[in-house]
C-alpha cells in the first residue's frame, strides 16, 4: 500500500514536471486594425487576427540562476531569448500569416530609427504595464504603442516576457542534505513560464494575452515561442483587405473609422 | 436554376461548382507519444508490475536523472511502439470519430458555391444564355499531418474558365501545408488537440474558412 502511494506520488510529480500548460487568458472582441480596410462580403470572424501588421519588441526574459556558473548543467541563457524571439516571428508570419516586423526590422521602420536599447526600454515598459499590479503606467505604455504604431504603420505590438529557471547547485546540495526529499520541489520549480501580450496600435490597450508553462530544464530546442504563439488565431488573409492610406481620419473614439471592419 | 456573374472581357459567365473528391484524413496518429507512454507506465504501475521499474527513480540524483528518465522513456516507448497501432486505435478512437464526423458533415461544393457567388456577385438566372462558364472543382479537402503532433487543414480547388471557342484558362488554389504564396495565406495548422476541442469546432471552422479564402482568391484572380 505504501509502495503504491509512493509510486502514485512519483508518477504525479513526473507528469507535473514534464507537462506543458498553455492558454489564452485575454482576447478582446472589439479589435480594430489601423492599416487596412476589409473588402465587401468578407465573412471571416477575427478578433486579434484583425491586427495583421505586428511589431515584435525584444523578449524580456528573467533567468534563475543569473550567474551561469551556478547552473548544475550548462544553462545556455544567451541563446534562449533570441530563440523565443525568432520562433515568435516565424510562427506569427510563417504559420499564422501576420506581417511581422521583428526587433531589427521594427527599429528601421520608424523614421529616424530605433536603437536596440530604445526597443529594449520600450519592451520593459510594455512588459511591466501588461502585468496588472506592477505599478507601471498603462497610460504611458498606451501612448508609446500608439506612437510606434503610427510611425511604423502597425496594427499591433507584441511583447513577450517570462522566466526561465534551471537546476542550480543549491538544489543539488539540498537534495543530498535531505536524502533526495527536496528533489520533487526542485523539479517542479524548474522550467520556463512565458507570457505574450498584444497591444492594439489604434488605442494602445492590450487586447490579447497568452501564457505558457513548460517543465523540464530550459532548452531552446523545446520551441517555447512556437508553442506560445500556436494559440493565436490566423491573421485575416491579405486577400480580404485593402490598404488604408496613411493619415486616414480616425473615429470619435480615437479609433480608425470602422469602415469594413468585420 | 443556374447562377451567372458578369466578368469584364467575357460577359455573362455561368458558374458551376462541384466536388470531385472524397474527404481525406491523413492523420499519422491521433495520440501523442507522451500519451502512449503515460498510458503504458500507468498500466504498469496500476497493475503493480511496474513498481520495480518506477520506484528506483525516486532515489536517482539529479545529475543522472535525465539518463534514467531517458532509459525509462526508451523502455516505455519500446513497449508502446510495438503496440503503436492498437494503442492509437484504442486511445484515439473517439478523436478519429470526431474528425470523421467533421469532414463528413462538410459540404465543400455548397460552401464554395455560396462564397463564390458572394465574391463574384452571382445571380440566379432561369435560362442559360451564356457562352462562358467557370467550373470550380474541389479536388481534395480534409486534414493531414504536417509535423509530429500537428495537423493542417487543406483544400484544393481547380478552376477552368471557358469563354466561347477559346482555349480554357485553368488555375489552381491550394491551401495546405507549405503552399502559402503571394495571395494565399498559410494553411491552418495546429495541434490535433486544438482542432478536436469542443467537438471539432476549430476543425469545422478551418474547413469553412478555407472555402471562404479560396473563393476570395479565385474572385480576385478572375477580376484582376
Amino acid at each position: 500500500m505504501r509502495m503504491a502511494g509512493l509510486a502514485a506520488i512519483l508518477l504525479g510529480s513526473a507528469l507535473a514536471w514534464g507537462c506543458t500548460t498553455s492558454s489564452v487568458t485575454r482576447c478582446a472582441d472589439d479589435v480594430a486594425a489601423s492599416t487596412y480596410t476589409v473588402i465587401e462580403g468578407a465573412r471571416l470572424e477575427r478578433t486579434v487576427g484583425k491586427l495583421r501588421r505586428l511589431g515584435v519588441v525584444p523578449v524580456q526574459l528573467d533567468v534563475s540562476p543569473r550567474d551561469p556558473r551556478w547552473c548544475l548543467e550548462p544553462c545556455g541563457w544567451e541563446g534562449l531569448a533570441p530563440a523565443i524571439e525568432s520562433e515568435a516571428v516565424d510562427c506569427l508570419s510563417g504559420k499564422r500569416g501576420y506581417e511581422v516586423l521583428g526587433p531589427g526590422a521594427l527599429g528601421c521602420a520608424v523614421p529616424g530609427g530605433f536603437s536596440r536599447e530604445e526597443l529594449e526600454a520600450l519592451a520593459r515598459l510594455l512588459a511591466a504595464a501588461a502585468v496588472e499590479g506592477s505599478g507601471a503606467s498603462s497610460d504611458e505604455a498606451a501612448q508609446r504603442v500608439c506612437d510606434l504604431g503610427r510611425q511604423a504603420r502597425l496594427d499591433g505590438v507584441v511583447v513577450v516576457q517570462g522566466r526561465a529557471t534551471s537546476l542550480c547547485l543549491v538544489d543539488w546540495v539540498a537534495g543530498y542534505a535531505s536524502f533526495t526529499l527536496t528533489f520533487p520541489i526542485s523539479f517542479l520549480r524548474i522550467g520556463v513560464s512565458l507570457r505574450a501580450d498584444i497591444y492594439e496600435a489604434a488605442t494602445g490597450r492590450p487586447v490579447w494575452t497568452a501564457k505558457l508553462r513548460r517543465g523540464w530544464a530550459p532548452d531552446p530546442a523545446n520551441h517555447y515561442g512556437l508553442a506560445l504563439f500556436d494559440l493565436i488565431e490566423p491573421a485575416l488573409p491579405g486577400v480580404f483587405t485593402l490598404p488604408r492610406p496613411p493619415g486616414t481620419p480616425e473615429g470619435p473614439t480615437g479609433r480608425p473609422l470602422a469602415g469594413g471592419t468585420p | 436554376m443556374l447562377e451567372i456573374f458578369d466578368l469584364p472581357g467575357a460577359g455573362a459567365v455561368r458558374l458551376r461548382v462541384h466536388c470531385a473528391a472524397a474527404p481525406l484524413l491523413q492523420i499519422a496518429s491521433y495520440t501523442t507519444g507522451a500519451e502512449q507512454m503515460t498510458f503504458v507506465v500507468g498500466c504498469l504501475v496500476g497493475t503493480g508490475a511496474g513498481l520495480a521499474f518506477v520506484a528506483p527513480l525516486a532515489t536517482v540524483p539529479a545529475a543522472v536523472g535525465p539518463l534514467a528518465n531517458t532509459a525509462a522513456g526508451a523502455g516505455a516507448t519500446a513497449v508502446a511502439g510495438g503496440e503503436a497501432w492498437s494503442l492509437d486505435t484504442f486511445l484515439g478512437g473517439s478523436r478519429a470519430r470526431v474528425m470523421r464526423r467533421v469532414v463528413a458533415s462538410f459540404d465543400p461544393a455548397a460552401e464554395l458555391r455560396a462564397a463564390l457567388g458572394r465574391y463574384l456577385g452571382a445571380r440566379p438566372e432561369p435560362s442559360a444564355g451564356t457562352v462562358a462558364e467557370l467550373e470550380a472543382a474541389v479536388a481534395g479537402y480534409g486534414f493531414q499531418t504536417s509535423l509530429p503532433d500537428e495537423a493542417c487543414c487543406f483544400l484544393d480547388v481547380r478552376t477552368t474558365l471557358r469563354v466561347g471557342d477559346g482555349a480554357p484558362r485553368e488555375d489552381r488554389v491550394l491551401l495546405g501545408w507549405g503552399s502559402a504564396g503571394a495571395d494565399l495565406p498559410p494553411a491552418h495548422c495546429t495541434t490535433l488537440k486544438r482542432f478536436l476541442a469542443r467537438d471539432g469546432r476549430l476543425a469545422r471552422q478551418a474547413l469553412l474558412e478555407s472555402t471562404e479564402i479560396a473563393a476570395a482568391v479565385i474572385a480576385r484572380r478572375l477580376k484582376g
